[in-house]
């Protein structure tokens, strides 16, 4: 009995291999079709943006900074990115709602979610939502670099760290 | 003469009084001093030189002098009875002696005239004698002739002499003369005993009249001294007690009312009532000290929710300055210097703001003297608006702040009235869904003289069966761990301190509203909202 148990587990983690290989297949297709790497950086606080696109850029990705998530949201209409950042708490719309359209939007986008620290619970609740990490209040900008080249190693693209890091 | 009598006699009693009185004190004062130096604490608050006449003594002495009156009065009616009593029998005496003499002397006429009665005087002369010899002192006092004994008995002799002359049968000329003669001295002092027995009627008529004067006038001024001195005493000890009375009342109508206050103690001398006013003192500055207690660890409390969102608060500072602090160490070399001033203003920048958000909590978490100051009621709630921000925007809520223009001052602690919203907002944001609303409305009461902050949620309402309870100390509807249960009743302390009241009005499924009265104060006047103004006309 306990034996043919293992065995279904085993068969699972085989479908799901192949499943998350499929979708790394898709993923670096899609992305190698742009050939850029793009991120939307989506912050009310304007020292976030202002700070984080150079560190970003240095990444060789393409950075598009908003303040306002009407505007950001409007943009991801627009155009499809690989990688959205976003704060949760926002004052009109929150990072919830974001990470909820960019997945309406687009599957294979990856959303990381900036979360202060008492807010450990819709941390979780993006989680089950899709969000590929959540990164928590205060970070350095490494920790963010280090996140998105995880997500694009996720869609299968390979970026490298600027060599000047400390 | 009356009045002035009254007059003397009041006076007198007043000086006689207040000599007892001063002698009381001067008693009472060494056993206060011995009490001083048993108990230096309890009295070290109260002024030192005061004398203590206590309400106990002052009744005993009032006791004691009402007795001595009471018997003094009751002597000197039974001295004026016996006096009266006195003159009544000599009144009896007197008429007895009256009545013999005339009687004496009618037999007298009958025995001269007719030769009979003359036995019949002659008993009347010897009751008269007996009389007099009876009574010596009293007739002798009156009468004030040492003769009248011998008159009595040289009447009599003369009547013997008179019968025996008369008894003989035969008549010379010379026992004729002498008859005539012993006729003739038998009425000379006949007549003198009457004018005696005339002038005895007259004086004990006259002492009659005195002693019934002075009785009368000993009544009267008994009975009429008796009220006087029962409505002195009285009067000292009841306007005593009902006055101090009705100082304890104010007194506790100022403590109830939440006015601070210290009861003023009779300068003149200590007595129970000033006991009682410094247990009362004790008794409130105890309850004073307890209420702030409870208020401080509930403000902690306060403290303690709001901190969560003070720290996520903090956070967006502290990762401003870690990201630019990072990217300036990481670049440091390649930016332009112009660049790199920018990222140390913005260090400088997020570090004020941080300290501004610690500060204000810190503040408000502070446990600080209270501080009674004219203060605007709109400033109060911007600053607890700000302190609370950061709850507000975690809960997702929208607040409405709507302070009327020129709203009057009222008088009252800063962080007191700070914490009293901070605890209304933060129930209004409870029992608000996320992206709901509630509203602050500052603005003059239907009530004069105070103003109104209205703070409205619009919730699921109270129940009625909780509506009556929502003040009661460490009554809560919240989950463990999240409610004291003593926002409202600490709130409500606040404001009945401060002279004003909490209301709540709640209507089911529509929402709730609380509103906190205070009373506007006008002294000094604020003078900064004028000056406002012509900054703002200036600007213009």
């Amino acid at each position: 009995m306990k034996t043919c148990f293992i065995h279904t587990e085993q068969i699972y983690r085989v479908c799901y291999d192949i499943f998350l290989d499929n979708t790394r297949v898709f993923d670096v297709m899609s992305t190698m079709a742009d050939g850029k790497f793009e991120v939307l950086l989506l912050d009310d606080e304007p020292i976030v943006g202002k700070r984080l696109r150079p560190a970003l850029l240095k990444l060789g990705c393409e950075v598009e900074v908003f303040e306002h998530p009407q505007k950001a949201v409007k943009r991801i209409n627009e155009k499809e990115f690989d990688v959205v950042v976003t704060d949760i708490r926002m004052d009109e719309i929150d990072g919830i709602e974001v990470l909820e359209h960019v997945m309406n939007k687009s599957r294979r986008t990856k959303v990381i979610m900036i979360t202060g620290y008492a807010m450990m619970e819709l941390a979780r609740q993006a989680m089950e939502k899709g969000a590929f990490d959540f990164i928590a209040k205060p970070f350095k900008p490494e920790d963010l670099r280090l996140v998105i080249i995880r997500a694009a190693e996720a869609l299968g693209v390979k970026l490298t760290p600027s060599q000047e890091t400390n | 003469m009356f009045s002035n009598c009254l007059d003397r006699w009041y006076n007198c009693a007043l000086k006689r009084l207040k000599i007892v009185l001063d002698a009381a004190l001067e008693k009472q004062t060494g056993h206060v001093s011995a009490s001083d130096e048993e108990l230096p604490d309890e009295l070290a608050h109260k002024p030192p030189r005061v004398l203590r006449f206590t309400i106990k003594a002052h009744i005993y002495i009032g006791f004691v002098f009402a007795f001595l009156l009471a018997l003094s009065i009751g002597v000197a009616l039974v001295a004026t009875l016996i006096l009266m009593d006195r003159s009544l029998e000599v009144v009896e005496v007197s008429n007895k002696y009256v009545y013999h003499t005339f009687e004496a002397r009618n037999y007298e006429k009958e025995f001269l005239l007719y030769g009979t009665g003359q036995k019949e005087a002659l008993e009347n002369i010897r009751a008269l004698k007996d009389l007099f010899l009876e009574h010596y002192g009293e007739i002798k006092k009156m009468v004030g002739s040492n003769d009248l004994l011998s008159k009595i008995d040289q009447y009599g002799r003369l009547l013997d002499t008179l019968k025996d002359l008369q008894s003989r049968p035969v008549t010379s000329p010379e026992l004729e003369a002498r008859r005539k003669q012993t006729q003739q001295e038998l009425q000379i002092i006949g007549g003198e005993m009457i004018v005696v027995a005339k002038e005895l009627m007259r004086k004990e008529h006259d002492s009659l009249d005195k002693a019934m004067l002075l009785f009368r006038v000993v009544h009267i001024y008994a009975v009429v001294f008796l009220i006087v001195f029962i409505v002195f005493v009285l009067h000292l000890l009841g306007y005593r007690v009902l006055r101090t009375l009705n100082r304890f009342m104010v007194y506790m109508g100022q403590i109830s009312s939440g006015k601070q206050s210290s009861f003023q103690s009779s300068s003149l001398y200590r007595d129970e009532f000033s006991d009682l006013s410094g247990v009362l003192d004790q008794l409130v500055k105890e309850y004073d000290r307890q209420q702030n207690i409870i208020s401080q660890s509930h403000k902690l409390r306060a403290v303690g929710t709001l901190t969560a969102g003070v720290a996520h608060e903090l956070n967006n500072p502290i990762n401003n300055m870690t990201l630019t602090a990072h990217m300036l160490l990481e670049d440091y070399s390649e930016l332009p210097d112009d660049e790199r001033l920018d990222m140390i203003k913005d260090l400088i920048d997020e570090a004020g703001r941080a300290r501004l958000i610690v500060r204000s909590l810190l503040d408000f978490a502070r446990e600080s003297e209270s501080i009674m100051e004219p203060i605007g009621i709109g400033s109060v709630l911007e600053e607890t608006l700000k302190i609370s921000g950061s709850q507000v925007k975690i809960a997702g809520v929208h607040v409405e702040l709507k302070i009327t223009p020129n709203l009057p001052r009222i008088h009252g602690d800063r962080h007191q009235l700070q914490q009293v919203f901070l605890n209304l907002i933060l129930n209004a944001l409870d029992v608000t869904l996320k992206g709901g609303h509630l509203k602050i409305d500052a603005g003059m009461a239907d009530e004069d003289n105070f103003v109104a902050v209205k703070v409205t949620d619009y919730g699921q309402g109270i129940p009625d069966h909780i509506l009556h309870h929502i003040f009661d100390p460490f009554f809560t509807t919240k989950t463990k761990g999240k409610g004291t249960g003593l926002g409202l009743s600490v709130s409500q302390g606040i404001i009945a301190k401060h002279g004003g009241h909490i209301t709540v009005s709640t209507k089911q499924k529509r929402g709730t509203t609380f509103t906190v009265k205070l009373p506007i104060t006008t002294i000094p006047a604020d003078l900064s909202q004028y000056t406002g103004q012509q900054t703002v006309l200036n600007n213009q």
